[in-house]
């Protein structure tokens, strides 16, 4: 085979023949490859085809399907299920839960954030070790029992609540606040699951570096360790949004009873059927609904997870 | 290997502020953390007629679901954890040595499961296994709908909780494969005869023992947690039954969750002190590399 | 002599042959050839006695979301199998009417598709428009009012209650008897309804319940969203989802559900000190139904019918009644003197009449509270 390398340094300049052949050797060495390297993958992108790829197409294909007046049964193609996901209570429901999750996120990122930096700070290696741990079990809690301990807690009947006087000083669990306060139960265990490995890798050298240059501290954060750690804290975010987004069993037993609208609620009660047979297809086009706003936040995430990652190449 | 004088401070990071300040947040988040739970742990052993008792948490084990509905858990879990490491690992290093051009495609791959909801994940799958077994009895669809749903092996529960881990086991693995020098490590075990088990067993693992550990507690968290697509795709796990439970006993569902909650903790730091114990000159050299 | 017997001998073993086989037909006939899956009632599948072996024969029954203080569903079972040996595979992972409809959907052809199944009125409609039902009538179908059938026989009601507001009397100084009642500042943050009521039956009847008694009837349910919508304006109603746990902390002392739900709750939490007195309101009355059906493809059709008439029996009705439901048959019961009068006068009493909304009625009122209700209370 022709050396790609050789060429270029050959004695005399290559001829227009020469450089052609080579470049379509390098060309066809680049596919070949390309496509070897595709092999390797199969088990896995099989594997997502299969559990990612076929439900998200199931959800897709119902949510533009209706059921046929004239013969129950079976499903004509229509974009009722949309229409009716953009009106009314539907559409409340989505503009509150993305309100919730932006809220929620900015408050759990900020706070999960701190706290990493302040477990490092600490240098204590008891907790470096416990934290893992903790951060994993905590960050899957959720539910019943989780909404259960905060009404025990801060309900209107709570210990805490008696004791702090939390009524007379106008707190009410029952709200968008009480909602956001919940959240944080798992949203800053998760920040700091996903940002902690990151800061850790922060060396000292590089802050005593800058400051053998004459940077401050601040133009530290802001020109070296805030660009290095945003791809993680980024990463935090999102995750953050989308566990807030998709919350609904916790959601549920806290302020089930209405007035905190949220589409993941929506949805639950179209698909486990609530008092109307023949909701679910208008559940599965809220559930398109709420993939496309996670993809809308996805898109703006990956130009700017590429910026941040070219401190890494 | 430079790194190893410098382990006691590389490892720990940069001190933004004063210590005490720190220890302040922490102990915060730890009462924010703690008064919740202990709340309904006083729910869960005081009646007010009967005084303390743990009877309610005996009630709980006692009930006649639990015996299944742990099994089938446990079972689960297991599969679930060898499968994705089984899957992933070698994915990973095979996408970082041999295929680096795929991994801004894998990235987007593994984090879609973060956007779509858990709730919208289960209702899809529900839907096309039940299209599949409208194909009629005995056809292939319907076969293999029925093979995916075994009440006794549900391998679209394991499948589902693998995809469900990805986004964070993905990134774990990510950054650990990116901060050791695979390459080198490869081709100098290559060099020196290794087969290509024997360098993933022996040479890649050991060092990125620090990721998947956190992706088997991750996963393990998640299995012993997730209610939402076990509950859709009607499989009585743990969770479930303590949410059928709640309906007849709620003390006994509130004791019970709070008792997985302790033992899933218990666990993992047992397999974190193990863990430790098995390696620990290494774990210490390499706690710079961590990440 | 010989030759005439040997003539006719070829005629009588014929003959015989024939009677014979004529015999073993009728007694394999007797065993169970019947189709019970296409009986449409007890007596034309060919009686009791054969419908039970039938259901012996097949020695199971799948059921789903029977919960056992559900309607004292727990006891009906252990009945059921107790006198007749048959085995009840009952699924409680899940339980709403759609998950039932969904199991039958989707576990077509298999042998762990459900039997019989017990779901809203609206689903048991849809279901049998879909054809997933089978037309069956139990055989005390005479004492069954036609507004509790289903016109093809597909459904028939078994069991219902009312809407009722359950009170802790050891936490609230004064338990309200009516809605005009609890629009009252002492009972600000004490009510709690169990779900919302856009998606859940008991929450959707507690403000039709609430619509009747402020001047709307079954065709206009939008009284008893504006009354729900003052009470949590007034901060009387919270937004949480009661149960036992949150009536026992104190937290929803008074909770507005089902009479059977809230004297099965009152029975759970009497042992925490709690004394939960449940009262139908005297202005407003809302009762409602649940329909029992058979899957057209059950796995056990013979068993499942076994299990329908043996829950419209007099003892299934008082199993029934003994879980503070409202059996359908309870009318006849009394007055053949069949019912269990201890637990008929544990249910609450009954001050005004009520009528069964239809199906029309149903759905608009849902679509309107779908629209209306978090709007209706959003704090």
């Amino acid at each position: 085979m022709t050396p790609t390398v050789a060429t270029r340094n050959a004695p005399s300049a290559p001829g227009a023949i020469e450089r052609a052949i080579c470049r379509i050797h390098s060309l066809r060495a680049r596919a070949e490859r390309r496509t070897a390297s595709f092999w390797g993958l199969i088990p896995f992108l099989a594997f997502i085809v299969l559990f990612l790829g076929v439900p998200v197409c199931g959800i897709v294909l119902s949510a533009f399907r209706v059921a046929d007046v004239n013969e129950p049964g079976n499903y004509v193609p229509s974009l009722a299920n949309f229409a009716a996901s953009f009106r009314g209570a539907s559409w409340d429901a989505m503009r509150n839960s993305l309100q919730i999750s932006v809220i929620a996120a900015l408050v759990g990122g900020i706070v999960g954030l701190a706290l990493a930096q302040a477990i490092l700070t600490t240098r204590s290696r008891k907790l470096s070790a416990v934290v893992t741990v903790l951060t994993s079990v905590l960050a899957n809690s959720g539910g019943v029992p989780l909404a259960f301990s905060f009404i025990a807690a801060v309900g209107n009947a709570g210990i805490i609540t008696g004791l702090l006087s939390l009524t007379d000083r106008g707190f009410t669990l029952y709200s968008s606040g009480g909602l956001i306060l919940m959240y944080q139960y798992f949203l800053i265990p998760t920040m700091v699951m996903v940002v902690l490995p990151t800061l850790t890798g922060l060396r000292v050298e590089w802050k005593e570096a800058a400051a053998s240059v004459g940077a401050t501290s601040w133009q530290f954060w802001k020109k070296i360790a805030l660009p290095i750690a945003s791809p993680a804290i980024l990463s935090g975010f999102v995750l953050l949004f989308g566990a807030s987004f998709a919350t609904h069993a916790s959601a549920a037993a806290l302020i089930g009873g209405g007035g905190v609208p949220l589409i993941s609620l929506r949805i639950d009660s179209g698909l486990a059927g609530g008092n109307l047979a023949g909701q679910e297809n208008v559940a599965m086009a809220l559930g398109v609904n709420m993939i496309v706003v996670a993809l809308i936040v996805l898109l703006i995430y990956m130009p700017l997870q590429k910026r941040s990652l070219k401190w890494f190449k | 290997m430079v790194q190893v004088s410098r382990k006691t401070r590389a490892a720990r990071g940069i001190r933004v502020v004063a210590p005490g300040l720190s220890w302040a947040l922490i102990i915060l988040m730890a009462l924010y953390i703690a008064v919740p739970m202990l709340c309904a742990f006083a729910f869960s052993i005081y009646v007010p007629t009967a005084g303390f008792t743990f009877e309610p948490y005996l009630e709980s084990v006692r009930d006649p679901g639990f015996p299944g509905a742990l099994s089938l858990t446990l079972l689960i879990t297991v599969l679930t954890v060898v499968g994705l490491l089984a899957l992933m690992v070698p994915t990973m290093v095979y996408l970082h040595l041999r295929a680096p051009r795929w991994r801004p495609i894998i990235e987007i791959v593994c984090t879609i499961p973060l956007v779509v909801p858990s709730i919208a994940l289960a209702a899809g799958l529900v839907t096309v296994l039940r299209s599949m077994a409208g194909f009629g009895r005995g056809s292939l669809p319907a076969q293999v709908s029925q093979l995916l749903q075994n009440p006794d092996l549900p391998v679209v529960l394991v499948g589902s909780y693998i995809v469900l881990t990805l986004p964070f086991v993905f990134r774990s693995l990510d950054a650990g494969l990116r901060t050791i020098d695979l390459r080198t490590l490869v081709e100098s075990a290559h060099s020196l005869g290794a087969s290509g088990a024997t360098v993933l067993r022996r040479v890649i693992l050991p060092n990125i023992k620090g990721p998947v550990i956190f992706s088997a507690f991750f996963c393990i968290a998640l299995c012993l947690g997730e209610f939402t697509v076990a509950v859709t795709l009607g499989y009585r796990t743990l969770p479930v039954w303590l949410t059928q439970i709640a309906g007849s006993n709620f003390r006994a569902s509130i004791s019970m969750s709070l008792l997985i909650n302790a033992l899933t903790w218990a666990l993992l730091i047992a397999m974190t002190v193990l863990a430790g114990r098995a390696a620990p000159a290494r774990a210490l050299a390499l706690k710079g590399h961590e990440s | 002599m010989n030759t005439s017997r040997r003539r006719y001998l070829p005629a009588v073993l014929l003959v015989s042959a024939l009677g014979l086989s004529g015999c073993t037909s009728t007694s394999n006939d007797a065993a169970g050839d019947v189709d019970w899956a296409a009986a449409t009632s007890v007596e034309t599948g060919g009686g009791l006695d054969s419908l039970v072996s039938a259901a012996q024969a097949e020695g199971t029954l799948n059921v789903m979301g029977l919960y056992a203080d559900w309607a004292n569903y727990g006891v009906l079972i252990e009945e059921f199998t107790a006198t007749y040996g048959i085995e009840v595979d009952n699924d409680t992972s899940a339980g709403s009417s759609q998950d039932q409809v969904n199991a039958i959907k989707n576990r077509v052809g298999q042998s762990r598709s459900l039997d019989y199944l017990d779901t809203g009125v609206s689903f048991a409609n849809s279901a049998s428009a879909e054809g997933l039902l089978a037309e069956y009538r139990p055989a005390t179908v005479a004492d069954i009012d036609s507004s509790f059938t289903d016109a093809e026989g597909m459904w028939t009601n078994q069991y219902g209650g009312y809407v009722t507001i359950g009170c802790d009397a050891a936490a609230v100084a004064v338990c309200p008897t009516s809605f005009a009642q609890l629009n009252d500042p002492q009972y600000v943050g004490k009510v709690a309804l169990t779900g919302n009521p856009a998606q859940g039956e008991s929450g959707f009847n507690a403000v039709w319940a609430a619509a009747m008694a402020t001047g709307g009837s079954l065709d206009d349910i939008q009284p008893g969203i504006e009354f729900m919508a003052e009470l949590s304006a007034r901060g009387i109603l919270i937004p949480v989802e009661a149960n036992a746990g949150t009536l026992e902390t104190g937290e929803t002392p008074i909770i507005i559900n089902w009479d059977y739900l809230n004297l099965a709750v009152a029975d759970d939490t009497a042992a925490a000190g709690v004394d939960f007195q449940v009262v139908i309101p005297t202005d407003g009355t809302m009762a409602s139904y649940y329909a029992a059906s058979i899957n057209a493809d059950a796995p056990h059709p013979a068993a499942a019918r076994l299990w329908i008439e043996f829950m419209y029996s007099d003892e299934g009705q008082n199993i029934l009644l003994n879980g503070y439901t409202r059996p359908v048959r309870f009318d006849a019961l009394i007055q053949s003197g069949a019912v269990d009068t201890a637990a008929a006068d544990k249910l609450p009493i009954v001050v005004n009449g009520f009528e069964l909304p239809s199906e029309a009625q149903r759905s608009s009122a849902n679509l309107l509270l779908a629209e209306k209700w978090d709007a209706a209370v959003a704090s």
